[in-house]
């Protein structure tokens, strides 16, 4: 995660026109800054978060579909992990629950409507059950 | 991401694939304050609380199982029993109750509200007689009230007299209920050793020990150690069978546990009353879907069917490490806590059964070791009730003297024979009736007094 921030912080800063040497000494200020700043909001407050998984017959638009209707509910994406095997989709992604509009139940709602468009599972699941069957 | 990708897929096939699910959540409410002489005010004070005690039960059960994706196949509701908060009550006043009982399990939207229980290992009240007299029709008029009396104690020896009136009691109820395969004994669970956690219905009752309102979790899963057991493949020892069903049972105690837990602060904040977390009881219990069964686990340890020969042995591993694993994933672990085999709610062994692989004599040998009784058995309709009585006798000895919990909830399926087949609907199943001994127990049965409780020392 905090590679992503340096990377977006760095880009946000240089613009698409940078050599090495800008990158390097942005990457230090920025470094430091974020330092400064602490950890993520996300580690130092952990909050609520779910897990939302998705399986099925890959196929365009899955990700794309998932990622807006966590997104619309208010949810903060804080990690995704995507595979395909032998055109089989497997999809885990961690969001921060904290600000979402509605409940659980809402957003699985929600999910069901894309999970009956693209005929993928999905189902959203607190990290609790996770943290509580596999880290006692 | 805190969890790696097998671990997330783990939980998600558990709970999409194998049928874990909780299998109850039982609210236990205190009825201990509904006591009264005039049977108008009981019935009162007894619908008032349950609904207000019970108001949200389910819809806080609802969101909590939305919450987690895990489903809770059963919101109850477990009641003191009912002998007494209204002992004093005649038959017609108990029956009047009953369906109070029913109207508000009805009105909180729960399938069951158990507890309609007398207590009578060692002697009978009037309010036990009134009940007891009260349950035939009981079982049979209401569809939600659940009814269990405890006949035997290690404490206080066996009631004769209460196990040939319980008995009578399955008969009559068979009777009533004849139209539907005898489906009120199934509401039925005569008892040696009751608990007063157990969360699961028929046989569960709210203790007289107990807080005001308790949540009470039953946990499931025979799906998910059925797949550990498989994956370990015939060469595998006992002792790496024993773990990887440990391992097992851990996870899906602690996934009971924390639903439990939420359920309880959810509802206690919902109400304004507090409700205590009570236990979790680490029972693997069936439903009759594929791939949700008992005797499977057996079979996959390497028996040809569920009662050959290391049948008994192969349950009571697997009961000792599902009590093993989940006792270190709960805070309080309680309830029967013991493997439930009904042959009627488990496929397989409604075909072991019909094969005639398992008989009533096997189920009693496997109730001795771990399994918590005769567990919705088929019996034929002409079975004398003294035959009844006899094999409430002997699961009671098993009980009596094992210091253990056992039960039968046995069905004589009013006009059926050996080979007929009972239907019973939704999760209870369908079970062939099984062959019962012709040998006569008459003389034994109707002897009456007691049997005195056992010695607790020279225990060979």
């Amino acid at each position: 995660m905090d590679i992503r921030r340096l990377v977006t912080r760095i880009a946000e800063a240089l613009g698409p026109e940078a050599d090495p040497a800008q990158v390097e000494a942005v990457a230090a200020a920025t470094l430091d800054a974020l330092e400064a700043e602490g950890p993520p909001v996300a580690s130092k407050a952990p909050g609520e978060r779910a897990i939302v998984t998705a399986y099925g017959l890959d196929k365009p638009g899955i990700l794309a579909s998932i990622t807006n209707v966590v997104s619309d509910a208010g949810c903060n994406i804080l990690d995704v992990s995507q595979k395909i095997l032998q055109g089989y989709f497997t999809l885990i992604m961690l969001a921060d629950i904290t600000t979402m509009r509605g409940s659980v139940q809402d957003l699985q709602q929600h999910l069901s409507e894309v999970s009956s468009r693209l005929g993928v599972r999905v189902i959203v699941q607190h990290e609790d059950l996770f943290r509580s069957m596999h880290r006692p | 991401m805190p969890y790696d990708l097998r671990e997330v897929l783990d939980t998600v096939r558990m709970t999409e694939m194998e049928h874990f699910d909780i299998r109850t959540i039982t609210l236990g409410i205190s009825l201990r304050d509904c006591s009264s002489r005039l049977p108008q005010t009981v019935r009162a004070r007894v619908y008032d609380k349950i609904r207000r005690a019970a108001a949200h039960h389910v819809a806080v059960a609802e969101e909590v199982e939305a919450l987690y994706g895990v489903h809770i196949a059963n919101k109850r509701i477990a009641v003191t029993p009912i002998a007494l908060v209204a002992d004093g009550l005649s038959r017609d006043e108990m029956i009047g109750l009953a369906q109070i009982l029913d109207t508000a399990a009805a009105h909180v939207g729960v399938n069951y509200v158990a507890g309609f229980s007398a207590l009578v290992e060692k002697g009978m009240t009037g309010g036990d007689r009134a009940l007891m007299e009260a349950l035939p029709t009981v079982l049979a008029m209401t569809e939600r009230v659940c009814a269990s009396v405890n006949c035997a104690s290690t404490a206080a020896g066996i009631n004769a007299d209460a196990v040939l009136k319980t008995a009578e009691v399955i008969k009559e109820t068979a009777r009533l209920s004849a139209a539907r395969d005898s489906v009120g004994c199934a509401k039925l669970v005569a008892f040696c050793n009751a608990v007063q956690d157990n969360p699961f219905v028929a046989g569960a009752f709210h203790g007289t020990s107990e807080a005001e309102a308790v949540i009470n979790i039953g946990i499931s899963g025979p799906g998910v150690v059925l797949r550990a057991v498989r994956e370990l493949g015939p060469q595998a020892d006992f002792g790496s069978l024993c773990e990887a069903i440990k391992k097992m049972a851990f996870k899906i105690t602690r996934a009971g546990e924390l639903i439990g837990r939420r359920c309880a602060e959810r509802l206690g904040r919902r109400t304004g009353v507090p409700v205590t977390f009570g236990v979790v009881d680490l029972s693997l219990a069936p439903t009759p879907a594929e791939g949700d069964s008992m005797a499977d686990i057996l079979v996959a340890m390497g028996l040809e069917d569920v009662g050959a020969p290391g049948t008994t042995a192969a349950l009571a591993m697997l009961n000792e490490s599902v009590k093993k694993g989940g006792l270190m994933g709960a805070g309080y672990v309680g309830g029967l806590s013991g493997a439930f085999m009904p042959v009627s709610e488990d496929q397989a062994m409604a075909r072991a059964a019909e094969r005639g692989h398992i008989t009533l004599e096997k189920l009693e040998a496997m109730s001795a070791v771990c399994s918590v009784g005769l567990d919705m058995v088929a019996l034929p309709g002409d079975t004398p009730v003294e035959t009844i009585a006899g094999i409430l006798f002997d699961e009671f000895a098993i009980g009596m003297i094992n210091n253990k919990t056992t039960g039968a909830r046995i069905i004589p399926v009013h006009g059926k024979r050996v080979g007929d087949y009972a239907e019973f609907g939704g999760l209870l199943g369908s079970a062939p009736v099984m062959p019962v001994s012709r040998l006569a127990s008459h003389v034994f049965a109707r002897r009456g007094g007691r049997i005195p409780a056992p010695i607790r020392s020279l225990t060979n």
